[in-house]
């Protein structure tokens, strides 16, 4: 097209819809909701996880999302896992479904989770006391552990992925992955800040 | 209103309304769909099609890491001022290279010939042809050139391939943050550490065979300890390597090493460390090289050492570091075993020592300072009686200036002198390059000019013919440096979370260039080409996850020169010396939940040749180095599910399957190679 003789141009279509796009996925980082990525990099984690076959077969993976009966914060960190993951109801892992569980703590409930088809615990605050009783269980019966707290993965858990000053980032306690049995690829340990 | 502008209103209007749209879905208190590059996760089939990285939230920065090898203090590889390719240890692990010079040749713009076993001569962007004193090459930080001549004993370098972390290559003029000899790159060489804080251990074993019925055999391994305040790293690798040491009755000696690096690291507070290393490797190979054109063995000793005082953190302190190191490389020869020139008896140290400063100025400048002094000891018969068994002073001074105007734009420049040891003259180097970044992408513009050092033999070298009494080498203490300068456009790009492009083009002009023309004649050998030589290169490198067990690295390098200086015989910087063209493709991967990995590369180098003078006494070289393909592969097996035991295979070759990529006379054929090893260790 012209206007008196010269040249009108526009960004090609492909360079527009690339501007839209990026944009867009910039939008979309910036308020996604926090508990569906995190549900997403422990999902997309447990692709890693080289045992993963072995353990659960073909049956649908077990995440259990445990919490402090009647402690508010725990019961909230709960519920905004069990809404990340159900937001991802319909994303299989390695082609497996997931079937989520919410778990108020107690001794006889978790001690019950292999049975179940369990398979991750994702382990919420004000469970700090608990921690020994929920790791000697988890690497009894080969569970991996998720924690929702530094301090919990510090401590004796496996995995966890954190947030801080717009990043997500994710530790791996590698002595305590050994105990219940989870080995993670290369790839993902050179992403992870390994614990001891 | 015309078409064009209401459709630019439009995607205004779109853009514009998504950052309204937003704040007020914020508002409600409803969340934006989880995107991974352009896809929402919750519709995804599986959550393997969304990359880690992507989910992660990494930008580009975030992937490409940090560095120290450009500007020798921590900077993202993003906004570093040079190009830098850094090859991982899963990268050398699968590339089947059984030798470091080996895998370097894939790096776009690296050249790499092997004259025979052990000896390697590695060069960057225009530098190929017979002398390899144009690259600084460091282990973990600490230079191991030789203080003779500068050259690169890669056979000498005390670490297997497994126990290297990565390997980071500068390609451009550095010299404003290495000094003399950074005049096209620098290759560091980072050895394996632990995994995070958990100790980390290897004991591996290695047999092979040749295409001719030679064999290899070797033995390494690794232990590195973490603990509360100290640190302890412990490298060893043995190698005795025949394979395809040339034709029965001008085979040459069988390459064989042993050696060690030893690193104590001491946590004194937070911010502060106090680490001694120290590396030896003794060796013996064919002496064949560029002065020395004989396959006699010649056993080689270097050790190299550090101690350094390092922290920050303190008000706009933001790091310090204060050192002392030394190299020192000794060669022995049976003297009477040689027809002419060899380098029996030849001692050559360095001590060196200094310190750098980076000090943050404001929250947007930067500036860094650092002084280096060196003292060189070097003993040669081959020396003139005045200049040998002397010691040398040298010194230099660097400062550095970086300033981000926005948070996109990086403006950095960088000025150093050095007085050498050799020649005691002064010579100056710069750095000025501007880097504009964002979350996906970084486009840089440098410009940098290096110096390469005169070595001793080229400035204070005599060599006299025992038979005829002539002199047949003498060295010019007038001999000027050779400079290399170099204006750089440069970009790396991620369209995906799982693809990243590194487009690269240059210009390089090389003065100076030393000549060299053993004629037996009583005159100078070595004198300065008047003419420049001036080329421009392309490079392209791509690294491109398919999915979590399978990626893509292919590269392309291209050189032409558009000026060629006075003299022919110039050691560096002749368009026939350098492959035109070079193209290569890695692919790696995995099967069985990465119990079995693998990787398969090939690597197409253009022809080269090469008509000069070498040896003393002199003779003409005329080679021709046909174009070729480099073939690898490698596999690796864990035998046991869960322990780390691994069995591997890997393999080298070439086509033409006699290629000898040497324009040296008697230089042994590259041939085939096949390794068994064994290993146990942790990741």
């Amino acid at each position: 097209m012209s206007l008196n003789g010269c040249k009108l141009s526009t960004p090609p279509r492909r360079v527009r819809w690339a501007v839209l796009l990026l944009v867009a996925s910039f939008a979309g980082f910036a308020a996604a909701d926090p508990a569906e990525r995190e549900a997403a990099i422990v999902s997309r984690a447990l692709t890693f996880e080289r045992t993963l076959d072995a353990r659960v077969g073909d049956r649908p993976i077990g995440i259990a999302v445990i919490h402090k009966a009647q402690d508010v914060a725990s019961e909230r960190c709960a519920n905004e896992w069990r809404e990340g993951f159900t937001s991802l109801a319909n994303v299989k892992i390695q082609n497996r479904s997931v079937m989520l569980k919410g778990i108020p703590y107690s001794v006889e409930a978790i001690a019950r989770a292999r049975a179940l088809g369990i398979d991750v615990f994702v382990v919420c605050p004000g469970l700090s006391q608990e921690v020994v009783e929920i790791t000697r269980v988890s690497r009894a019966q080969q569970i991996l552990t998720v924690g929702t707290l530094p301090s919990y993965v510090e401590q004796s858990m496996t995995f966890g992925v954190f947030h801080d000053q717009g990043k997500y980032h994710m530790v791996i306690n590698l002595r305590a992955a050994s105990a219940e049995g989870v080995t993670f690829s290369a790839n993902m340990l050179k992403l992870a800040r390994i614990v001891r | 209103m015309s078409l064009p502008v209401m459709r630019l209103r439009a995607m205004l209007a779109a853009v514009l309304g998504l950052g309204l749209v937003a704040p007020a879905a914020d508002a409600q208190e409803k969340q934006a769909p989880l995107t991974v590059d352009g896809a929402e996760v919750s519709e995804l089939e599986d959550i393997e099609d969304a990359t880690i990285e992507g989910l992660l939230g990494m930008d580009l920065s975030d992937r490409l890491g940090a560095t120290k090898a450009v500007s020798r203090s921590n900077e993202e590889v993003l906004r570093a001022p040079a190009s830098l390719s850094t090859l991982t240890g899963d990268q050398l692990r699968r590339s089947g290279a059984l030798t470091i010079p080996e895998l370097l040749r894939r790096v776009p713009g690296v050249q790499v010939f092997r004259s025979a076993p052990g000896n390697f001569v590695v060069s960057i962007r225009g530098a190929g042809g017979l002398g390899g004193n144009n690259v600084v090459v460091t282990i973990d930080g600490i230079p191991i050139n030789s203080p003779l001549d500068g050259s690169v004993d890669w056979d000498a370098v005390p670490v297997h391939p497994h126990d290297v972390e990565r390997i980071e290559i500068v390609r451009g003029p550095v010299s404003s943050a290495y000094g003399a000899n950074a005049y096209t790159g620098v290759i560091n060489i980072v050895t394996r550490d632990a995994l995070g804080a958990s100790p980390a251990y290897a004991l591996r074993a290695q047999a092979g065979a040749g295409g001719d019925g030679s064999g290899m055999a070797s033995g390494s391994g690794r232990f590195v300890h973490i603990g509360e305040k100290l640190r302890l790293k412990w490298l060893f690798d043995s190698t005795y390597d025949a394979l395809n040491r040339g034709p029965e009755g001008s085979e040459h000696p069988a390459h064989s090493r042993a050696g060690f690096i030893g690193k104590l690291a001491w946590q004194i507070t937070d911010a502060d460390m106090l680490s001694a290393e120290v590396g030896r490797a003794v060796s013996r190979r064919s002496s064949l090289d560029h002065l020395v054109l004989e396959s006699e063995p010649q056993r080689r000793e270097l050790l190299f050492s550090q101690l350094k005082l390092e922290g920050g953190g303190v008000g706009v302190l933001e790091s310090y570091q204060v050192w002392a190191r030394s190299a020192i490389l000794l060669t022995r020869t049976d003297a009477n075993a040689y027809a002419g020139f060899s380098y029996a008896e030849t001692d050559s140290n360095r001590a060196a020592f200094g310190g750098d400063l980076a000090l943050q100025l404001s929250p947007v400048a930067g500036a860094s300072v650092g002084v280096v002094g060196s003292l060189d000891y070097v003993s040669a018969p081959y020396l003139h009686p005045t200049e040998n068994a002397r010691a040398r002073s040298g010194y230099g001074v660097h400062a550095g200036l970086n300033f981000q105007p926005t948070p996109t734009i990086d403006v950095r420049v960088a000025v150093r002198g050095d007085v050498s040891a050799v020649t005691g003259k002064l010579d100056e180097s710069y750095r000025a390059s501007a880097i504009y970044h964002g979350e996906s992408f970084g486009l840089r513009l440098s410009g940098a000019t290096a110096f390469r050092e005169p070595s001793y033999v080229e400035a204070g070298g005599r060599f006299v013919d025992p038979g005829s009494g002539l002199i047949l080498l003498e060295g010019t203490p007038s001999v000027q440096a050779p400079r290399n300068s170099s204006i750089e456009l440069g970009a790396i790009l991620a369209p995906t979370s799982a693809l990243s492009i590194q487009p690269i083009a240059y210009v390089s002009r090389f003065d100076h260039a030393i000549v060299e023309d053993f004629a037996p004649v009583v005159r100078r050998t070595f004198t300065n080409d008047s003419g420049a030589r001036t080329l421009i290169g392309a490079e392209l490198s791509a690294a491109w996850s398919l999915n979590d067990s399978l990626s893509l690295h292919p590269s392309l390098s291209l050189i032409k020169f558009i000026g060629t200086g006075d003299n022919r015989l110039a050691t560096i910087g002749v368009p026939e010396q350098n492959a035109t063209l070079t193209a290569g493709l890695q692919l790696d991967g995995s099967f069985l939940d990465e119990r079995l990995r693998y990787g398969v590369g090939s690597l197409y180098v253009s022809s080269r040749s090469y008509s000069v003078r070498a040896g003393i006494p002199p003779r003409i070289v005329f080679a021709r180095v046909p174009q070729a393909m480099y073939l690898n592969a490698s596999a690796e097996y864990e035998v046991l599910p869960g322990r780390p035991l691994w069995l591997s295979v890997r393999g080298v070759t070439s086509v033409p399957t006699d290629l000898v990529d040497s324009p040296l006379p008697g230089a042994a054929p590259l041939g085939n190679s096949w390794v068994l090893g064994l290993e146990y260790g942790s990741e």
